[in-house]
């Protein structure tokens, strides 16, 4: 984004304003959306697997560079040649195979390994019909494409449609695939359950007329679950269209590698979205070595050093262990608990280890100034929110490193009401993007050094000596106490105040920034 | 003589058409046009008030009463066209029609609660249109009821409609206006309805909806309701976002009653 260029920044505030004007209508545009909303350099394909009609830049709702860097083996290559789509299908069954099956573990866990089986196929085959498993696709002119289908209305893979799903579309779920494909299997199993109970159905054990109901709901609302039984429906054609897919299993023809594992990790993606360290590969390993990052069945990412492991509970801080023991290979290799737990395992506090890591990272808390008009985004890699514009101030609530050794940097941060993640630039540039805010007055729930708060919380807030440590004495509601210093610590961002009361200095607990901020239960920031 | 009765008549009839157009001009934007609100002008013209009423004519309704029942009718009609499937809404594809349908009826709800809904005379029939349309299959009507219960007096029959309707609900933005609602249910007798939908709600509910909802979960635990989240938290995988966001509500809450 240039800052210089006024009529680009003029393009940033409508296209921001735009945004704003939708979050204050819930569920739909302003107005109906328009056929092709936003599809910018639409390209068009074929119905086969990888490239359906049509495509639009995929940038118009998330950022490409995360596709390009953590989801490279699930584009589709316009310019490589005939294997393309081999290897395409491969990888695309791998993860619509895994996460078919997470997702209903994750939702029924006592369902039977027949009907999981039947659940899979019933989303194999949606995938097919809705978009020949197309999602992203490097296109002949150079840039980063999502399918679009229904003159523009269907996004990606699962074809969300922007008419019904709008908030969906614009914040990235849409356009993130391995998101789309929950949202919309959230969807799907909705129907899935209430099928058995259609007079088109009549048992759950019938699986086929199950998969079909469930798909006509899906494509033409839950009022149409029986649809497909019905030849003289208007859009009776689609039905027979999925029966097809259903029954000849298109993808088969192209796939070579059926058993093939997701070359990303489905389960943490549907889970964090964003950010989850590649699967190494699937060994037995009883001895752990350094200058490798380690995968524990509880989720923790661990590296060795000394013959000792250092975890940390976020696959997106993984990448900050590398100040502990650098691995070069950005995968994480499964390892049992058992094995691990030989190793002493030890929690690293994710504030401490990741600016050891960065040391040009700027902590949470610290009020930055924006040095150029920069995208908020509700993810750091998903969809437009608004625009944060030059020299604006904002505190950083929250921090997230990745693409090791640039170590782009992305900040949480507060504005005109709006939350969301905002680029800080790499480690070469970082003082480009946001530099430490002179003005010390930047408006938040949470207080400045030399600033004073006041106890909201009923039965007051423990002073102790240190965060979270030894008890020194409750301090009623309704005191009002100076901040001597602002500090973090943990996965959901506690903060702690330090002050002085009574004649003794100590620090008192003041909520934690994630999933939610809870600071203002506990203090008020007095102004 | 005849020239100027004639000249009246020519500027009656631009006044009524005048009014008539400020009317629909005034009309809220996204509102349908009613052909019955042209109906009290040609009715005083048809009625003169010298001649004798007949005791077996129904008094003449006052026209918000028409408007009222005008757009009742319209809502009715809306509702009809899902069934009947030949309304004037586009079939382009397979859901172009049934959004078309709902965003009428979306429209004409809200019409109604902003005219009539605010005034308590009304709360019956608003209450009425509540209950019937929350179990809609779009969300966008879903969400129009929604807002029709938070402007009604909080009551158990309207609890356990959106407990019923929004059990299954996969759309977030609806677990956050449903979460909005329950609030009002909070301290009284109903509450533990709320929480026993709750906790169906992240044990059960959709990836999406469920996550919404451990994100805003803390002012729904109490001292009464915290075992049975704790309860449910317990048997949650450990990897799960929402349940990562239960167990950080849970102890928020237990920090917040010792003061942290």
């Amino acid at each position: 984004m240039d800052t210089k260029n006024s009529s680009h920044f003029k393009k940033l505030l409508a296209l921001g304003l735009g945004f704003a004007l939708a979050s204050g209508v819930p569920r739909a545009a302003g107005a109906a959306t328009a056929d092709y909303y936003k599809c910018n350099d639409r390209v068009g394909g074929e119905y086969n697997y990888g490239r359906a009609p049509q495509a639009c830049n995929a940038n118009a709702f998330g950022d490409d560079k995360y596709v390009t860097g953590n989801l490279a083996s699930l584009i589709y290559r316009d310019t490589v040649g005939s294997t393309e789509r081999s290897r395409y299908v491969d990888e695309m069954n791998a993860v619509i195979k895994e996460a078919a099956a997470y997702y209903i573990k994750k939702r029924k866990p006592t369902m039977s390994a027949g009907e999981v089986s039947w659940w899979v196929l019933g989303i194999q085959v949606t995938a097919s019909h809705e978009s020949y498993w197309s999602h992203y696709r490097n296109a002949t002119d150079a840039r980063l494409k999502m399918m679009r289908g229904d003159y523009g209305h269907g996004h990606g893979m699962m074809q969300i449609d922007d008419r019904s799903h709008f908030p969906a579309v614009t914040n990235g779920t849409a356009w993130n695939l391995i998101t789309n494909l929950t949202y919309a299997m959230d969807i799907f199993y909705k129907n899935w359950e209430k099928a058995p109970s259609q007079t088109c159905v009549t048992s759950a054990t019938n699986y086929e007329a199950r998969i079909r109901a469930s798909w006509a709901a899906y494509n033409g609302g839950s009022g149409k679950i029986c649809r497909w039984t019905n030849p003289n429906d208007k859009w009776a054609q689609n039905d027979k269209n999925f029966y097809n897919h259903y029954r000849n299993r298109p993808w088969e023809k192209y796939g070579v590698e059926s058993n093939k594992n997701a070359s990303v990790d489905v389960a943490c993606l549907i889970e964090k979205k964003e950010n989850c360290p590649a699967p190494g590969p699937d060994l037995e390993i009883p001895v752990l070595k350094s200058g490798v990052l380690y995968k524990s069945a509880t989720g923790s990412y661990c590296v060795i050093r000394n013959a000792k492991a250092a975890c940390v509970k976020e696959a997106r801080d993984a990448i900050c262990l590398k100040h502990i023991s650098p691995y070069s290979v950005d995968e994480a290799t499964a390892v049992k608990d058992t094995v691990l737990a030989s190793y002493s395992p030890e929690n690293q506090d994710r504030h401490v280890l990741c600016q050891a890591y960065e040391g040009t990272l700027f902590s949470v808390g610290t009020d930055i100034e924006i040095q150029k008009n920069t995208y908020l985004r509700s993810s750091p890699g998903g969809g437009v929110v608004t625009v944060v514009p030059r020299s604006q101030a904002v505190t950083v609530l929250d921090f997230e490193l990745r693409s090791a050794p640039e170590n782009d940097r992305y900040y949480k941060v507060r504005y005109q009401d709006k939350e969301g993640y905002v680029f800080g630039g790499s480690n070469a540039d970082y003082l480009t993007w946001a530099v430490v805010a002179m003005n010390n007055n930047v408006p938040g729930t949470l207080a400045k050094v030399g600033g004073h708060v006041k106890v909201v919380n009923a039965v007051g807030v423990n002073q102790r000596m240190t965060p979270g440590g030894a008890l020194i004495r409750l301090i009623p509601s309704g005191t009002q106490l100076q901040v001597q210093e602002v500090f973090v610590e943990g996965s959901n961002n506690k903060v702690y105040y330090r002050i002085t009361y009574q004649g003794q200095t100590g620090y008192i607990y003041t909520g934690l920034l994630l999933p939610t901020d809870t600071t203002s239960e506990w203090t008020a920031v007095q102004r | 003589m005849k020239k100027d009765s004639s000249k009246s008549l020519t500027i009656g009839a631009i006044a009524v058409v005048l009014f008539m157009a400020w009317q629909m001009h005034t009309r809220p934007a996204g509102t349908v046009i009613l052909p019955e609100d042209i109906e009290p002008v040609q009715k005083m013209r048809r009625q003169p008030s010298s001649q004798p009423k007949n005791p077996e004519t129904p008094k003449p309704k006052p026209k918000s009463v028409r408007d009222r029942e005008a757009l009742l009718q319209a809502i009715r009609e809306a509702k009809e066209c899902y069934a009947t499937g030949k309304c004037d809404h586009p079939d382009t594809d397979p859901k172009s029609y049934g959004l078309s349908v709902g965003k009428t009826i979306k429209n004409l709800l809200g019409d109604y609660r902003t005219k009539y809904g605010v005034d308590p005379k009304n709360f019956g029939e608003m209450q009425a249109l509540a209950l019937e349309f929350i179990n809609s299959d779009d969300e966008f009507v879903q969400e129009q009821a929604l807002n029709m219960f938070s402007a009604l007096p909080p009551s158990s029959g309207n609890l356990q409609a959106i407990v019923q309707a929004m059990g299954d609900t996969t759309d977030p933005l609806l677990v956050d206006q449903t979460m909005k609602e329950m609030k009002r249910y909070m301290g009284t007798a109903e509450e533990p309805t709320v929480h026993a939908y709750l906790r169906e709600l992240l044990g059960q509910g959709s990836v999406f909806s469920s996550e919404a909802a451990a994100k805003k979960i803390l002012s729904f635990i109490t001292s009464q309701s915290y075992p049975g989240y704790e309860s449910l938290a317990r048997g949650l995988p450990s990897d799960s976002t929402m349940a990562q966001s239960l167990r950080t509500a849970l102890d928020e809450f237990l920090r917040l009653q010792t003061g942290g």
